[in-house]
């Protein structure tokens, strides 16, 4: 598909615009229980001292049990205020997310009915959210949890709206 | 049916059945759920009411109480329609037909059938499902060893249809407690005295001042089950279904599904159905009355029993789940 062309190549040749200032980590929660895990880079685009604009690339799995396991990378911008040893930031993110279903799943065409291996399906995704964080002493630099809503289209699927929380670290 | 013998399949622990799984047919996938027990041979696949109802929920949020009655004795397995509750899929709101949903209903028998080879196959449908349920019949004879019509709702398109069933539905009602001293009985009584029969037509002072009665009638009489808000959490946490989309998508697909020219009434063509059938309805459901069951048994010369469950509604099993499941018992010991 042509938007998962474009999504990749955006994530290939981000690495070529600087070296990452944010490296992060995280347990993806799907509606919180659903379990799962990210990992995130984030490059500066503007910065003052307090605040900075960053651009981030962001891959994340977790298993809807019985529903699907889904696979998501999306790219976006950040905007992140420091005030002190305390971090707060909303971002915006757009990418692909791609399902497999996590339960047996029977294809029928006319009389025949068969069992596919693996079967699933593909959106495009929106994501909002915020962050809270603290710096932390250590090898670790932040602490972060992430509040975030997921939109997939097209929707007639369903309202394809998936709640869901972060929490990790930066490296 | 084939008579194999039933298989213990993923999902099972031996004979009890808690499984899930999708169904890809015409660009949809459908989800599936089954719960019971595999022993008797039997299962029953649930036709819900809508169209726009997610069949998966209705278990979910209380409607379809069978976990103690009907699951204990058959495993009973509900779907999504394309469009409703978790269904998926490529396709578009203009898709959506009648003819479609027949097509999917086949699909998911299919499926039941090769997944757990059932001895006896029956359809439940309940309120607009039993438009659906009897339609396939009609259009699958031999698919389905039974027929479980709950509220039946086989009259599928204007209201208008309604009009000299819920007429009558009204009048016994209202004679029935005439002695109460209810000044509603006594005008509904007297209302009836008055049109000794209604037509079919939606536009006339007559069917409107009706339909004042029967809203009253059920505010005074019928039960309406509340939500089991905590089975639904416990469904999403638990967590093979996703509360989000199955109860906050909007309604797209009923102004498509509509019947086909001439068929918005089956009760000329049930006498064709060649299955035994259960027809429940609820004492005081205003909606689909048991005058309407009666013409259903009618139709079906001799292959259906009629139970009225004693002051239920629209969803009787709610009302009365041991009554409902007797009903479904004595037409599983037909078969």
């Amino acid at each position: 598909m042509a938007h998962r062309a474009a999504l990749a190549a955006m994530l290939a040749a981000a690495p070529a615009w600087a070296a990452p200032v944010d490296r992060a980590i995280a347990y993806h929660g799907d509606f919180i229980v659903h379990p799962g895990a990210s990992g995130r880079l984030g490059w500066s685009l503007a910065a003052s001292e307090r605040t900075a604009l960053v651009l981030e690339t962001q891959a994340d799995v977790f298993w809807h049990p019985r529903d699907r396991y889904a696979f998501t990378q999306r790219v976006g911008p950040c905007v992140r205020w420091r005030p002190g040893a305390a971090q707060l930031g909303a971002f915006l993110h757009a990418g692909v997310q791609e399902g497999v279903w996590a339960s047996p799943t029977y294809r029928v065409d006319g009389d025949t009915v068969r069992r596919p291996g693996i079967a699933g399906d593909a959106w495009l995704v929106g994501v909002a959210g915020v962050e809270v964080g603290h710096a932390l002493r250590g090898a670790l630099e932040t602490w972060l949890i992430r509040p975030q809503v997921a939109v997939r289209f097209p929707t007639f699927y369903g309202t394809s709206t998936d709640l869901g929380l972060e929490l990790g670290v930066t490296l | 049916m084939r008579p194999v013998a039933l298989a213990v399949l993923a999902g099972c622990t031996g004979d009890v059945v808690h499984d899930h799984f999708n169904v890809v047919t015409d660009r949809a996938v459908l989800p599936v759920e089954a719960h019971g027990t595999l022993a008797s041979g039997t299962l029953v696949l649930v036709e819900s009411g809508g169209p726009s109802g997610p069949g998966i929920a209705e278990r979910a949020v209380g409607l379809h109480p069978f976990r103690d009655t009907l699951e204990q004795d058959y495993v009973i397995a509900w779907y999504d329609r394309r469009g409703t509750g978790n269904a998926r899929g490529s396709y578009s709101e203009s898709d959506q037909s009648m003819g479609q949903l027949i097509g999917d209903l086949d699909a998911v028998l299919r499926v039941l059938d090769e997944r757990y080879t059932p001895d006896r196959l029956v359809l439940m449908g309940h309120s607009f499902g039993t438009y659906t349920s009897a339609l396939y019949q009609l259009d699958h004879p031999g698919r389905v060893d039974g027929w479980v019509a709950a509220a039946p709702a086989i009259l599928h398109g204007p209201d208008d249809l309604y009009v000299p069933v819920r007429r009558d539905f009204a009048c016994r009602v209202a004679s029935d407690r005439l002695a109460d001293g209810d000044a509603l009985w006594s005008d509904i009584d007297a209302f009836c005295a008055a049109h000794p029969s209604l037509p079919p037509v939606w536009d006339t002072p007559e069917r409107e001042e009706l339909w004042g009665y029967l809203n009253a009638i059920e505010d005074r009489l019928e039960p309406w089950p509340a939500l089991d808000v905590g089975g639904l959490l416990g469904a999403v946490v638990g967590s093979h279904y996703d509360l989000i989309d199955a109860q906050m998508r909007a309604n797209r697909i009923s102004s498509h599904i509509v019947a086909e020219p001439g068929r918005e009434d089956l009760l000329p063509e049930l006498g064709a159905l060649d299955v035994p059938a259960a027809i429940v309805t609820g004492e005081v459901d205003g909606t689909t009355p048991t005058e309407l069951g009666a013409q259903i048994v009618a139709a079906m010369a001799g292959r259906a029993v009629a139970t009225e469950v004693e002051g239920g509604g629209h969803y009787m099993m709610v009302d009365d789940p041991e009554a409902f499941r007797a009903a479904v018992d004595a037409l599983v010991d037909r078969l």
